[in-house]
């Protein structure tokens, strides 16, 4: 029997995944710049919510599962990701209190650091034509609401502590 | 905060973000050597293995709807489409055939030829279709996933056309998927030639699936719009003269020494969803190293250049 505080671990991970096959949607240019990046949204959203449950080593491998599927270097979207989940975890008790609209005015600044972070990252490693996606950051932070009031039905549905 | 001062020892909150701290830490150093190691050394292939096999029923899933659509279009065509359809492939394929009879006549002719000249014989070629699975990843890489793996006998640097021309190379295989790096990628370069007059330059990706630069070639080089690009096999990874693309633009700026001419990919590089993989016998002497994350690197040419011809 898994101790109490793991055993929503599988929910969690099947919300991330379906967040992955959402970011690999084929998708017009226009639009792409815009698609938010789903899998920082779940994963802020667990960290905020169950950070006993949910840590940094998970957040990470969800970065890292980003990395493969968007076959880019591995390590890159790991890094970024872990560093909003910290970033998540250990403000989660002031960030929580907010309502929802104002919890997505927090997760602007963060976002657009998560897309700087990974821009950053390709132009260290010299790719050339990688620009900073701050668009998605809004789009983002806009769908922060619904992202947060689905997960939170899934979290109550499946009673992940 | 939370009524306690920063450094007292009953704060429970203090150990608990150190310990977060140190996790921190210790996943971006794990970050940034997995970073270094795959980039850099490419040494990271079980892993990459691993990774690719969980993310291949993900990338199935999202692929079904587009496949869902394509299948139902074949199957819920009009009759009266269909035989349309047939009849139009019908006189394609006579034309086809055609051209085949008169190709193999030149291909005999072609390899007598070579025998008089005593030069090396061409290499023969497989092909193999494959088909991409419609998967968008990072807007600004090129990439496409492929439903052929190392099972498949796909190999890192395979070439891949489509029924126009090159669309790119493979670079990383899983055992049922590989990806594959477009040829209008910012960071691919194909060595290619002009069909006209056999001129070798290179073709350089822009990021616009609709543009390829070559950046190489000097004011005076007899280059004109409308002329032919096909592979040439100086970097031993394309098959040597299948179109690359076409010559729409040849600016020649007084005072430059290199022109600025640009073309337009010959393979439908955003519509093609089945693809040719061609096979090649390694040649004596090989070029089985592993391929590289950066074709831009591989071709010869670039690096001998002029360091200000860099971009």
């Amino acid at each position: 029997m898994m101790p109490v505080h793991r055993r929503g671990l599988p929910v969690i991970w099947v919300s991330l995944v379906i967040a992955l096959a959402l970011t690999l949607v084929p998708l017009p240019d226009w639009a792409r710049a815009l698609w938010p990046a789903w899998v920082t949204l779940a994963v802020i959203y667990w960290s905020l919510a169950t950070p006993q449950s949910f840590g940094l080593i998970q957040a990470w491998l969800a970065g890292l599962l980003l990395d493969a599927a968007s076959a880019g270097v591995l390590g890159q979207h790991a890094l970024a990701m872990v560093l909003m989940a910290w970033v998540a975890q250990r403000f989660h008790l002031q960030i929580r209190p907010f309502p929802v609209w104002q919890q997505a005015l927090v997760l602007v600044p963060l976002l657009a650091a998560y897309e700087f972070v990974l821009y950053w990252l390709s132009g260290l490693m010299g790719l050339t034509g990688p620009v900073w996606a701050w668009p998605a950051a809004l789009t983002g932070a806009l769908l922060w609401p619904l992202t947060f009031t689905l997960l939170r039905l899934v979290r109550q549905r499946f009673s992940v502590a | 905060m939370y009524g306690y001062k920063q450094h007292d020892t009953r704060n429970p909150f203090t150990g608990r973000h150190r310990m977060l701290a140190l996790r921190l830490a210790l996943l971006v150093l794990l970050s940034c050597a997995l970073m270094i190691l795959d980039h850099r050394h490419q040494q990271l292939d079980r892993l990459h293995d691993v990774l690719s096999v969980l993310v291949t029923p993900v990338r199935w899933a999202v692929d079904a709807p587009t496949r869902a659509v394509l299948w139902s279009r074949e199957n819920l065509a009009a009759r009266q489409h269909l035989i349309t359809r047939n009849r139009q492939l019908r006189e394609q394929n006579l034309r086809i055939q055609g051209d085949l009879q008169r190709l193999q006549a030149l291909q005999a002719e072609n390899e007598r030829l070579r025998e008089l000249l005593q030069s090396a014989r061409q290499v023969d070629q497989q092909v193999m279709i494959s088909e991409i699975l419609a998967v968008d990843m990072n807007p600004y890489r090129h990439q496409v996933i492929l439903n052929r793996g190392s099972l498949d006998a796909v190999y890192p640097g395979q070439a891949l056309i489509d029924a126009h021309g090159v669309l790119g190379q493979v670079t990383h295989t899983g055992p049922l998927q590989s990806t594959a790096l477009l040829i209008t990628d910012p960071n691919h370069s194909i060595p290619v030639e002009i069909n006209r007059n056999g001129l070798r330059t290179i073709a350089q990706g822009t990021g616009n699936t609709s543009r390829l630069d070559l950046p190489y070639l000097p004011s005076n080089a007899d280059v004109r719009p409308g002329d032919l690009l096909v592979s040439s096999a100086l970097a031993g990874r394309f098959p040597r003269g299948y179109p690359v693309g076409i010559v729409t633009e040849v600016e020649v700026i007084p005072g430059e020494r290199f022109a600025r001419v640009t073309a337009r990919p010959a393979a439908r590089i955003d519509r093609s969803r089945e693809v040719l993989m061609v096979t090649r016998r390694p040649e004596p002497g090989g070029n089985d190293d592993r391929s590289t994350d950066s074709p831009a690197t591989e071709p010869a040419a670039p690096a001998t250049l002029p360091g200000e011809m860099q971009p």
